[in-house]
């Protein structure tokens, strides 16, 4: 009893029907912000790390939403190891400014994983709720001059605070209490990579 | 060659091209000699010449000869021995060119540091002995002297400081193999152990000690005390500028402890590390390191170059290229949708309402700050109030800006009180069919226009709440 006056019914299942649109749209106003979508984020009001739905769609739907970007002249890049997404500006403006926020990202990532690792403790403990950046660290690597002069000369004119911000801002890493940060599993994942590029070199 | 430089050029060239005297240092400082060989300087000039252009290397070679060196005083004394011409450098160049090379600080040792604290205790000796007499020689001579030696230690020990810290490089260098081969892991480490050890007994516990205040010392007063003793003794001879500046410098010498306490403990968090923590180490300090280099092309005099450019840096991890830059609002100027032309012809239509009725404007009556009457006041505004009777308005979220747009600058005379006096008249009596909607959210107004007469107030401030006017609900719906 189809209605053969309607030819909607008869077009091919979309790959746009099993999405809703208002997650798509969310998703879409994340990477919008710039942001990175990660698997697990913390919720602050259950202080534990919970899961991502939006995670989960663009995990499940993985091939839609490549095609959906690459049509909108971007690249949905998934990074398997460190459970995220980011969505890759058009590569073929190789500009200085297209390198600038990626750089911005290391550089502050670096100088929290430096930090770590010359105070003694492994750089997993990094990317633990329990464990991550304390009261005094933030204060240690606030007082160091060199560090401060690296992030005002990475456009950081407020000092670590506003790096912090930068990274929180973009999923990288998660603030667990007052003062106090850890990595996520994209932001861990460029240090264990370092160390990797670094023991094979 | 009768051709020679001042002392200033000399210098100049130098320190134009410092490699060459980083490299007699360097030689200086292994052989523990305190002359610098006359055929090593020939040889070092030559090799390092040997790349520059003809002009440059002519005059290098002629300002680094021994002749130039010594008559402009750089070098204060040849010493002829073993048959080989030794050259004395005069010591302020040696330590300004050790400034400019952090691996070039010498290491303080024990032995050293107890050499300073011996000086200073003879000081405090003579000190107590002293007549405390501007007029007395001696007393003036002690008191430059000592001068000399606090400030030599302070800068001595601040040198070391820096030096100390740069340590993890050191130790990211004497680990580096470490993390690559893991079967030769514990011979390393045990080599490792060994050289860190002797870093850490020779130079840092040394220093640390020197420094702590409660070091107690078995052949006389630690350097707190010896300096709290010569504080004392003067300001008891009532110097009292002396006193206050030696207790300065003792607590400058005091703040280095910490510093110091640090690299100790990165020295033990580093021999308690595993391989995996050692590699991890390792790595940050790697990357670490040319991110340091880039920093440290931002030092040179270009005034430009004020930024870290990490292009190829980011590139080279590959990590998260092409990332957005998260949105800032933009001010658009134009739009092109819909919703934007409609809003700007009902504006236009509404300018235009305003245009057409240009005859009937109020003329306000300019009036300063203070000083007028309330007779003045109370006709202004009920000119504004005839004026607003049949002003034409759209619904907006921002009655205050609105209304601030139409009259400034078409309505002569028109002052921020007055726009005050028009809200007032329309939060109560609202045009037919709107409401005015109050919320709690500020804004702020600024005037644009400097009033001519008053130039010391050149900026108005006009702080408001948010007002929205809305169409009633029965209108809203036909």
């Amino acid at each position: 009893m189809t209605d053969p006056i309607n030819p909607l019914s008869h077009s091919p299942a979309s790959s746009f029907d099993d999405i809703l649109p208002a997650h798509s749209a969310a998703l879409y106003r994340e990477f919008q912000a710039g942001r990175v979508v990660v698997r697990e984020f913390w919720d602050s009001n259950r202080s534990e790390l919970v899961a991502n739905p939006l995670y989960n769609v663009l995990y499940n739907h993985l091939s839609h939403f490549r095609t959906f970007y690459e049509h909108l002249g971007c690249e949905l890049v998934f990074n398997e190891n460190g459970s995220f997404f980011f969505l890759k500006e058009s590569s073929d403006d190789e500009t200085e400014e297209h390198d600038e926020n990626a750089f911005r990202v290391q550089v502050v990532l670096l100088l929290i994983g430096r930090y770590f690792a010359r105070s003694g403790r492994d750089l997993d403990y990094l990317g633990r709720p329990d464990a991550g950046l304390g009261e005094q660290d933030l204060a240690a690597m606030g007082a160091d001059e060199e560090y401060q002069d690296i992030l005002r000369a990475a456009r950081f004119d407020k000092g670590l605070p506003e790096a912090l911000e930068y990274l929180d801002k973009r999923n990288l890493l998660f603030r667990s209490g007052a003062s106090r940060y850890f990595l996520s599993s994209a932001g861990m994942y460029f240090l264990e990579e370092l160390v990797r590029e670094y023991e094979q070199a | 060659m009768s051709k020679r430089f001042s002392t200033l050029d000399t210098t100049r060239l130098l320190f134009d091209h410092p490699k060459i005297l980083f490299r007699l240092i360097e030689r200086m400082d292994r052989n523990e000699a305190r002359y610098v060989r006359e055929s090593d300087l020939v040889a070092e000039v030559m090799d390092y010449t040997r790349t520059l252009s003809k002009a440059d290397r002519d005059r290098v070679r002629l300002a680094l000869t021994t002749d130039n060196l010594f008559r402009s005083g750089l070098v204060i004394d040849i010493i002829k021995a073993e048959g080989e011409r030794r050259l004395i450098l005069q010591d302020a160049l040696i330590n300004l060119m050790r400034a400019c090379n952090a691996s070039l600080y010498q290491e303080l040792t024990d032995a050293r540091l107890r050499g300073h604290l011996v000086t200073l205790r003879d000081v405090r000796n003579r000190l107590e002995l002293s007549s405390f007499s501007e007029a007395d020689p001696n007393f003036t001579e002690l008191r430059d002297d000592l001068n000399e030696r606090v400030s030599q230690l302070i800068g001595l020990l601040r040198q070391n400081v820096l030096r100390m810290q740069t340590i993890s490089a050191q130790f990211a260098e004497l680990s580096g193999d470490a993390s690559r081969a893991p079967d030769k892991y514990l011979e390393f480490r045990q080599n490792l152990l060994e050289q860190i050890v002797t870093l850490y007994e020779r130079h840092i516990k040394p220093t640390l000690v020197f420094l702590n205040p409660d070091t107690r010392l078995p052949d006389g007063s630690n350097l707190f005390e010896t300096l709290e003793a010569m504080v004392r003794l003067l300001e008891h001879h009532g110097d009292h500028s002396l006193a206050d500046q030696l207790f300065r410098s003792s607590l400058s010498l005091n703040a280095l402890y910490k510093p110091i306490q640090a690299v100790a403990q990165e020295v033990e968090h580093f021999l308690r590390k595993t391989r995996r923590g050692m590699v991890q180490y390792n790595a940050m300090e790697h990357f670490y390191t040319k991110l340091r280099e880039l920093k440290g092309e931002t030092e040179t005099l270009s005034l430009r170059r004020k930024w870290l450019e990490g292009g190829n840096f980011a590139r080279s991890t590959g990590f998260l290229i092409g990332l957005r830059a998260q949105q800032r609002p933009k001010h658009h100027a134009f739009g092109n949708s819909s919703s934007y032309y409609r809003l700007l012809f009902s504006e236009l239509d509404l300018r235009l309402a305003d245009l057409r009725r240009k005859a009937e404007v109020p003329v306000l009556q300019e009036v300063a700050g203070s000083g007028r009457h309330a007779r003045v006041d109370v006709q202004r505004i009920n000119q504004l109030y005839q004026w607003l009777e049949a002003l034409e308005l759209r619904p907006t979220t921002d009655l205050v800006r609105e209304l601030h747009g139409r009259l400034d600058g078409f309505i002569p005379g028109y002052r921020f009180p007055d726009l005050l006096a028009a809200l007032n008249r329309l939060v109560n009596t609202p045009p037919e069919g709107f409401q005015v909607i109050t919320t709690n959210r500020f804004r702020t107004l600024e005037s644009e226009l400097a009033p001519a007469e008053s130039a010391e107030i050149s900026n108005e401030q006009f702080v408001y709440r948010k007002r929205r006017l809305e169409l009633t609900a029965e209108n809203h719906h036909d």
